[in-house]
Parts: C-alpha cells; sequence; structure tokens
C-alpha cells in the first residue's frame, strides 16, 4: 500500500486558494521550530487559523498538592508567548451563522474523534470547537475541513471574527426576510480583506431578521444589522438597521445606531468603510480599549458617522458589494419533504414534553425546526453521526448551531415528528427544555480557558441536575428563565443578558483561596440582548444553587401575573435581592466545610496559581478585607441609586467605592493615609500601579486607570449609561484588590520579594 | 497501513457511577499512575454514551468511556509512540499494556472489574487504516498472529464498525478463558 499523506489525498478536493493558506500555514510550523518566526509573529498567525492556546499550556498545572511543572518533550521550543509547543490547545472552527450539512458535521466529527476527545462543542457565537488538539495535527485538521468548504481563517486574533445571524432564518414567523445570504456574502466579502487586516482586537458582526426576539444579538455586536422592509414605489424593498460598537466583554456597551434604512446594496460598502476607521483610528497599543466600542465612545457616535461617511465616498468601486444580490433568493433553502400535518397517529413516550418546548411551527406552514439541546453545548462524535443520518433523512441539508449552545434542524414536515423524535431519543438527543431553565449556557470556564477563574461549565453542570431532577414541579415562571454562566468577567458566557447569570471570581479566607460567583440579574436576552444585569454580590460556588433556588422561588411568589424577570428585579429591588442572598455570601472555615474550598465537579483545592496569579501560603495579618468590605458597600448603595434614578449620586458613589478599595490597598501598609482622595490615588499609583502588582495578568492595567480617568476628570454630563459604566468600572476595580491582596500574600508567604513583572 | 492512533476498551459489566471516579482520576494525575504524560480530567458524564471521564496526556489518553452504551476503560495512543514500537503489532502490545494497567489501577481503587473474556481495538486513523474489508484483513491478521502473545488466546475476531466507510475500523476480540 502506498503511503499517503492528507495533503496528497485531498488535493483536489479543497479550493485552492485555501488550500495554498494551510500549505502556508504548514510551512510556518516548520520555519518555528527551526527559530526563524518570533513567538509573537508565530502566536498572531496561529491565533488567526483558530488555533487558539488552553488552560496549562504554559506548563504548569496545580494538581490539587502543588504546582508542577508538566514534562512535555517541547524542549524549549513555544508556539507563542510562555505557550508550550507541545501542550494541547483549542482550535476554533468558524461556521457562519451557524449553518452547516451533514457532510460537514460528520467530517467534524471525525476529526474530534482522531486528534481531539469525541466531542464537538458549540459556542456561544455559533462556532465549533475541538479541545485538546496538538499544534502538529491542526494542518490535517484544516485540510480535512477544507475538503467539506469550511475553513477556520480568522477564528481567532485581530480579526473579523465568526459572523452570527439567527438560526431560524428564513423559517421564522417575525422575521421581515431571511438574512441568510447577506450575512454570507459579508463572510465571504470580509474574509482575509485587505481593509480588515490592521484592526487593533477583534471584530464581531451579527445579522437579526427582526429587532424584538434575541436570535441574532445585535446589540453587543460590534456591528450588527437588523433587517427592515418598506414598500417603495409599489415594490418591497429591503434594509438594514445598522448598529455600532456593542460588546460584552468586561463593561457592557449597548451598540448605538449607525444608521437607520441603509439599503442592502449598501452593506458590505459600508462595512468596509467601519472596517477602515476601525483600523485607523482604532487603538493598537492598549488590548483593553481596542475594541470598536471605545473608539465609538471616544470620538462620539456623530464623528464617527460622519467618519465612516466620508469613508464610504472614496471606496474605489468593488462589484462583489452587490453581486451577490442577483442570488438572493427568497426562500434559501428547499424542504426535502412535503409539508404534511401531524394525524393522529400513535406518539412515543416523552413526545409531548419534548413538543412543548423543542418545536417551533415555521412561518411555512406543515413544517418545523426543532432544537436538539445540548447539556453544555457538547455532542459527541457518535451523536453527530446520528445527527447527519437523521438529517439526511428528514430534512436534507438544514442544520444551524446556536448562540445558546443547541443544533436545530429545519424543515421537518409536522408529519414526521415522532419518527424524528423516537430517532434522536435513541442517541439521547432529545432532552426537553430547549432554551428553558434546564437549558444553561456556559462558556468553557476552568475546564480548558486561560482565563478562567471559577469553573462555569461544572456549577453549570450542577444547576442542571438539580434543575431536571425536579422540573416537573418547578413554576412555570420559573421554567421560563435564562441562565448563563461565565468564568470570569470576560463574558463569553454572556451572563450580562440572562434573566441570571453568573461570573466566577475569587475569594479569600484563611488564606486559601474559595472559588465564588457575581450574581448578575436583570439582563434582558429579548430584543437582541436588549439591557444588561448589574453584579449583586459574590457568593461561594458551593451556595450559588441555595442562592438561585432562594431567588426564583421568591421571583415564583412575589411576581405579579404576566411580571418577567427583568421586570420584576426592577420592581423587587435590588436591595431587597442582596438581603436575600447576604446569608450565603459568608464562606465557613476550612476545618468546618473544606469542600467550600474546591470547585465544582472538580475535587482539587481550588487555586488561582492556574492562571498565572501566585498561591496563598503564609500568615499575613490583613486589614484589607474589613476596609474592602467598605467599598463593596459603597458600590452596591450606588447600585440602589442607579435603580432609582439618582444617576449622578450613583456615579459618585461608584466612584468612592474605588477610592475605598485603593485605600484599603494602601491601609494594610501605611495605615496613616488618610481620607484625602489626591493623596490616595497618588498612593495607590506609586505603590500598586507604577510597581504592577495590581495588574491583572490578561487586563494589565485596565482596571487601576478606570480610577485613575475617574479622578483626574469628573463627567460632565451623568446619565444613565455613564452612571452604569461607573458602577461596572468600581465593582471591576474592586475584584482586582481582591487580587492584588492575593498576590502580595502569596508573595509574602513565599518570603520572595514582590514579583514586579507579573 | 501504520496506524499512529491506536484505542483499546476493556469492558465493564458492573454498574458504575463516573460521580466517584472524578476524584480517583485526579488521584492518579498526582500520584503519577499511569504510563505517559497524563495532562489533565475532562468530564463529558452529561453526554449520553459519550466519552465519559477522560485523562487528557500527551501521548495518550485514557478514559471510563460509555461509547455504544457499553462502559469500558480505555486507553488511545496518539502520539510519540515509545522507542521499538515499530510494527503494528508491538503497538498494540504497548496500548494494550497502559490499559490493562489502568484497568488494575480501577480494581485497585474502586473494586470494579473489567471483562477478561474481551477487548474492542479501535483505529481512529483514517488516512492509514481506513474502514475497509481490506484493513479489517490486515489488523485480523497481526491480531491472530499476536508474535508477542500479548492478547493471550484469542477466540473470535470481530469486525464490528460495519461497512461505514465515515467509521472508524473497529474490531472485538474474544478471548477464552484460560484453563486453570
Ligand atoms: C481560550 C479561551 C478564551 C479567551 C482567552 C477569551 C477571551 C475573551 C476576552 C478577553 C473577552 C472580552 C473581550 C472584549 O469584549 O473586549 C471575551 C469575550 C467574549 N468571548 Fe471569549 N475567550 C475565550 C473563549 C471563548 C469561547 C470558547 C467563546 C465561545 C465562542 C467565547 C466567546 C466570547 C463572547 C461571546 C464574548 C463577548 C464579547 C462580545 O461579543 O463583545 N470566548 N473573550
Ligand atoms: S468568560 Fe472567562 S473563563 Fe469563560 S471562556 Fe471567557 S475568558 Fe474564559
Amino acid at each position: 500500500m502506498t503511503i499517503t499523506t492528507w495533503k496528497d489525498q485531498l488535493q483536489t478536493a479543497i479550493e485552492p486558494s485555501l488550500a495554498e493558506e494551510i500549505d502556508l500555514f504548514e510551512n510556518q510550523l516548520e520555519l518555528k521550530k527551526q527559530g526563524k518566526l518570533t513567538d509573537q509573529v508565530f502566536g498572531e498567525t496561529r491565533l488567526r487559523r483558530g488555533a487558539y492556546g488552553q488552560r496549562y499550556d504554559n506548563g504548569q498545572r496545580h494538581d490539587g498538592i502543588e504546582s508542577r511543572t508538566l514534562p512535555f518533550p517541547s524542549d524549549g521550543l513555544t508556539k507563542g508567548a510562555e505557550t508550550v509547543w507541545d501542550a494541547p490547545g483549542m482550535q476554533r472552527i468558524k461556521i457562519p451563522y451557524g449553518g452547516l450539512n451533514p457532510e460537514q458535521l460528520e467530517a467534524m466529527a471525525q476529526l474530534a474523534e482522531e486528534y481531539s476527545d469525541n466531542i464537538l462543542h458549540i459556542t456561544t457565537r455559533q462556532d465549533i470547537q475541538l479541545h485538546f488538539i496538538h499544534l502538529e495535527d491542526t494542518p490535517d485538521l484544516m485540510r480535512r475541513l477544507g475538503a467539506v468548504g469550511i475553513t477556520t481563517r480568522e477564528a481567532c486574533g485581530n480579526s473579523v471574527r465568526n459572523i452570527c445571524g439567527c438560526p431560524l432564518a428564513g423559517v421564522c414567523r417575525t422575521e421581515a426576510f431571511d438574512i441568510t445570504p447577506y450575512a454570507d456574502a459579508m463572510t465571504w466579502f470580509l474574509m482575509g480583506h485587505d481593509d480588515v487586516q490592521d484592526f487593533g482586537r477583534k471584530f464581531k458582526i451579527a445579522f437579526s431578521g427582526c429587532a424584538d426576539e434575541a436570535c441574532g444579538l445585535v446589540r453587543f455586536h460590534d456591528l450588527g444589522y437588523v433587517a427592515k422592509t418598506e414598500i417603495v414605489d409599489g415594490e418591497i424593498k429591503r434594509f438594514f438597521d445598522v448598529y455600532v460598537g456593542g460588546g460584552l466583554g468586561t463593561v457592557p456597551h449597548q451598540a448605538k445606531v449607525l444608521a437607520e434604512m441603509v439599503p442592502e446594496a449598501e452593506i458590505l460598502p459600508q462595512a468596509q468603510a467601519v472596517s477602515r476607521v476601525f483600523a485607523r483610528l482604532g487603538e493598537k497599543k492598549n488590548r483593553n480599549r481596542a475594541r470598536l466600542k471605545f473608539l465609538v465612545a471616544k470620538l462620539g457616535l456623530e464623528e464617527f458617522q460622519r467618519l465612516v461617511e466620508e469613508e464610504r465616498k472614496i471606496l474605489p468601486h468593488d462589484d462583489r458589494w452587490t453581486s451577490f444580490l442577483q442570488d438572493v433568493p427568497e426562500q434559501t433553502e428547499v424542504a426535502l419533504k412535503p409539508p404534511t400535518f401531524l394525524n393522529g397517529a400513535p406518539l412515543p413516550e416523552g413526545f409531548n414534553d419534548w413538543y412543548a418546548t423543542n418545536v417551533y411551527h415555521q412561518r411555512q406552514e406543515g413544517y418545523t425546526t426543532i432544537t436538539i439541546k445540548l447539556p453544555l453545548g457538547d455532542i459527541s462524535s457518535d451523536q453527530a453521526y446520528a445527527l447527519a443520518d437523521i438529517a439526511r433523512e428528514y430534512v436534507g441539508e438544514s442544520l444551524r448551531a446556536t448562540v445558546e449552545q443547541n443544533l436545530v434542524l429545519r424543515w421537518v414536515s409536522e408529519k414526521d415528528l415522532p419518527a424524528v423524535f423516537s430517532a434522536l431519543d435513541r442517541w439521547g438527543l432529545a432532552d426537553p427544555g430547549a432554551e428553558k431553565v434546564t437549558d444553561i449556557t456556559s462558556c468553557p470556564g476552568t475546564d480548558t480557558c486561560k482565563l478562567g477563574i471559577a469553573s462555569s461549565r461544572g456549577l453549570s453542570a450542577e444547576l442542571r441536575d438539580r434543575l431536571i431532577e425536579k422540573n416537573g414541579s418547578l413554576d412555570p415562571a420559573i421554567q421560563d428563565l435564562k441562565v448563563k454562566v461565565s468564568g470570569c468577567f470576560n463574558s463569553c458566557g454572556q451572563h450580562h443578558v440572562a434573566d441570571i447569570g453568573f461570573f466566577g471570581n475569587s475569594r479569600r479566607r484563611e488564606n486559601r483561596a474559595v472559588p465564588h460567583f457575581q450574581v448578575v440579574l436583570g439582563g434582558k436576552w429579548k430584543d437582541n440582548g436588549g439591557a444588561y444585569g448589574l453584579a449583586i454580590g459574590a457568593v461561594p460556588s458551593r451556595n450559588i444553587p441555595a442562592v438561585f433556588d432562594t431567588i426564583t422561588e421568591t421571583y415564583a411568589a412575589d411576581r405579579t401575573a404576566e411580571e418577567t424577570f427583568h421586570d420584576w428585579i426592577g420592581r423587587y429591588g435590588k436591595k431587597e435581592v442582596r438581603t436575600l442572598i447576604q446569608p450565603f455570601m459568608d464562606v465557613p472555615s476550612y476545618a468546618e466545610k473544606p469542600e467550600y474550598f474546591s470547585d465544582w465537579g472538580d475535587p482539587r483545592e481550588f487555586t488561582m496559581s492556574d492562571m498565572g496569579i501566585g498561591e496563598c501560603a503564609g500568615e499575613i495579618v490583613s486589614l484589607f478585607e474589613i476596609e474592602v468590605a467598605r467599598a463593596e458597600g459603597e458600590a452596591f448603595d450606588a447600585l440602589i441609586d442607579l435603580d432609582e434614578g439618582r444617576f449622578v449620586e450613583a456615579e459618585a458613589g461608584a466612584y468612592k467605592a474605588m477610592i475605598l478599595a485603593a485605600r484599603a490597598l494602601i491601609r494594610n501598609q501605611y495605615i496613616d493615609i488618610g481620607d484625602d482622595p489626591d493623596r490616595i490615588v497618588a498612593e495607590f499609583k506609586s505603590r500598586f500601579f507604577d510597581t504592577k502588582l495590581f495588574f491583572d495578568r490578561f487586563a494589565k492595567g485596565k482596571f487601576g486607570r478606570y480610577l485613575f480617568s475617574r479622578h483626574a476628570e469628573a463627567p460632565e454630563k451623568i446619565d444613565e449609561e455613564v452612571a452604569r459604566r461607573r458602577i461596572e468600572e468600581a465593582n471591576l476595580f474592586i475584584e482586582a484588590a481582591h487580587a492584588c491582596d492575593a498576590k502580595i500574600a502569596a508573595e509574602a508567604g513565599s518570603g520572595g520579594i514582590p514579583n514586579l513583572l507579573a | 497501513m501504520f496506524p499512529e492512533r491506536i484505542q483499546i476498551k476493556l469492558f465493564i459489566t458492573e454498574e458504575i457511577n463516573l460521580a466517584d471516579l472524578v476524584s480517583v482520576f485526579h488521584g492518579w494525575i498526582q500520584q503519577n499512575e499511569l504510563d505517559g504524560l497524563v495532562l489533565d480530567v475532562a468530564d463529558y458524564r452529561h453526554v449520553p454514551n459519550g466519552p465519559g471521564l477522560l485523562l487528557m496526556g500527551h501521548e495518550g489518553d485514557y478514559a471510563l468511556d460509555l461509547a455504544d452504551g457499553r462502559p469500558g476503560v480505555t486507553y488511545k495512543h496518539k502520539r510519540d509512540w515509545p522507542a521499538g514500537a515499530d510494527t503494528v503489532a508491538a503497538r498494540l502490545g504497548v496500548a494494550l499494556a497502559r490499559v490493562r494497567r489502568a484497568a488494575e489501577l480501577l480494581k485497585r481503587d474502586t473494586g470494579i472489574n473489567v471483562d477478561p473474556a474481551r477487548l474492542e481495538i479501535r483505529i481512529a486513523d483514517r488516512l492509514a487504516v481506513p474502514n475497509t474489508a481490506e484493513s479489517f484483513e490486515a489488523i485480523q491478521q497481526i491480531v491472530l498472529n499476536d508474535p508477542q502473545d500479548v492478547f493471550g488466546p484469542i477466540s473470535a475476531v470481530r469486525n464490528v464498525a460495519g461497512d461505514d466507510p465515515r467509521n472508524a475500523l473497529t474490531i472485538e476480540v474474544e478471548i477464552a478463558p484460560v484453563p486453570v
């Protein structure tokens, strides 16, 4: 038998330019091995091909007893700064608007079997991820994807990421029109475009068929499109309302309207103009201020609009701006089966529950879209093969990934529902309760993410199991809640737009780290992610299930008919909710309850050291914890002011909370600091900021600068948005103060001098 | 026909609760009990008939896997074979020794037994060993010859992957009870 390679085998199956790109990437791997590329250059090259780092890839892991060096054979070879060559990584696979066919699903399932852990993970931006991938397997993996028409190009890095779109596009009852061809055209137009190569940061785009639902989540994207129609000269014409400068992340921003009723023929050139303005004027040095949202905020919306319009006028014409419109059909997909109604046929056991929650009646009579609810966004290779078969048999091509980490099958004829249910059920894919309270969204968290603080997946799995157990008896109002969990403040799990969101953080007790989650309440999923929740308080991970029950049971008992959770939080008041969770905020002593010192699903003693922050050791007498409680109280009062419409007071309170947190750190070293804000800021700067002790490993000095810029200048005009942002900043500043205190304690314990470069 | 990735599974026929095994797996990492560089625990207990609980490693992964609704201990070697493992037979020997070691540890720490009468070989390397009759024939010969006598007395070898070309070649080996 002749020895062959995937490169030879797939030579004719891959589009030539894609094949060439992958060959080039493979060469770069070789050059890196020979020491001819720097970590920085290779790192960004790798990210732009979707090959991401993964936890422990710096070669260190805390095994529950001590932090150990993982003896990879790499021999000093790295694939980026502090990233060991042989350490496994994550491969993100771009799935534009989540659309995929059975052949693609099968190809990914095979890759998961061969190179990963038999799991395809659906992300909150409709991508698919494979974990534990060796870098040297990635070129072949990319070729095998290329052979089924998938590219990983620009899936990570400072580039245009996967373009999101409603999974119901084309079949939805509330959409203006099917956004699929537009999202598709935008994907291929911008991919690799010269004007998107010089961004300081990632750039995320989304399309939605209507303004009121959540599917596209346009309002927290850098650039977002909401479909509209209007009758012009007796003909229905297509337009988009275009949004810019939204984003979640540490401090969330709601996107603003860049332009209303933009004609369909204008969206590509306008996006190109936005890209040019962003590439030219966006921040390049400070990653933490480099997203488009900061540029829009800095320039002001009107100036940004003007610059985009100017740029648009001088763009050289490109036929691709409009050529795709010739192919925009009325309906992008064709059903495999005729539309036949359910006709009293016997129904399998479990069918009715599933039918009530997982079946959506399409605009096209007789057809349904069904949601396959995937626990934590995971589907095994075996399940994926089965699903590909089911899709081929009942719908043909049409599968999509959703931002709630599920998959949908579209164009299922109603008559086939019982058969499809049974086929799915055989493979454990007919779990009822899609998009309900048991369908919890979670980022990867400490399982695989380098930035993870607490176990978002561990907590989600725990909550899910508990909720499923009592699902039958849950109040219907609770069943409808959206729950979303992130492992840290970066909000990849989209906790800001959940009814009940959580993000991971850590607190100290008895010089040990204790996993916690911030409770974030009152976000809004509808209206494309229409409002962001606010943090109420940090609770030890172990107490989150109890907090969850307390809040939801109070809601069920207290709500008026039809009152949503978002509205109820507004009426009930954050102060009262805080009172509800207060009894759960304390950490018992280690001797009494050691389980509080480990995370859900992970019996190792909890540590922050895997993130790069030192582990706590020796004793240190700290005033900090007492003092920082004052800052937390102040931040919370600011939240109440915000709630009750006192924006000026809320803003001032948030600023004061930062001053108090800075003071708490200083008091440990300099007891007589006093109360003068100028002095506090100056001392804070020289002791903690200039020494980089206050720096976050990834966000660097971002949180410290929140204090400096507010201290230097109070805002002229204070509205709800300014106040809300200041409170977010204060909360992050307080978090950073906790982390800084932990770092100092660790360094004191190890007897070393403070590590000024941490 | 020279696969880079070979997995062997030993089946478990008794009831198991994967939740109890999470700390056992972490313990094996702490105590450095297994062959090869083992990195971390990946938990997929929530996926029906899925990969279960894995110990992800550099050269290979160990798992308590639930695939096909048949729980078992698996070891999948995937790269950096030890010196001398330059025939398929030798590679099968390496994988089998490692999975047997994991089974011994499981028995020691939890009392769970594996079925001595059968094992499954899965070759998830579609380039080198596609799921064809020819591949099955070749691997079957190697197993039956068993030059290093690693399997014990083989009573049957079956292709259990069917003829679906998208599957990985999967072979079940039945082992006759050793007379005492
Ligand atoms: C390797 C682990 C990851 C790292 C290091 C990482 C890093 C980050 C950071 C730093 C942010 C905040 C950036 C900003 O808005 O300025 C962010 C936001 C976000 N990430 Fe991740 N992330 C990781 C994994 C993921 C995964 C697996 C997903 C799911 C696809 C994801 C989806 C998101 C989303 C939806 C946001 C919200 C930001 C927005 O859309 O504006 N991230 N991530
Ligand atoms: S939210 Fe934090 S822990 Fe979760 S994936 Fe994003 S960066 Fe990682």
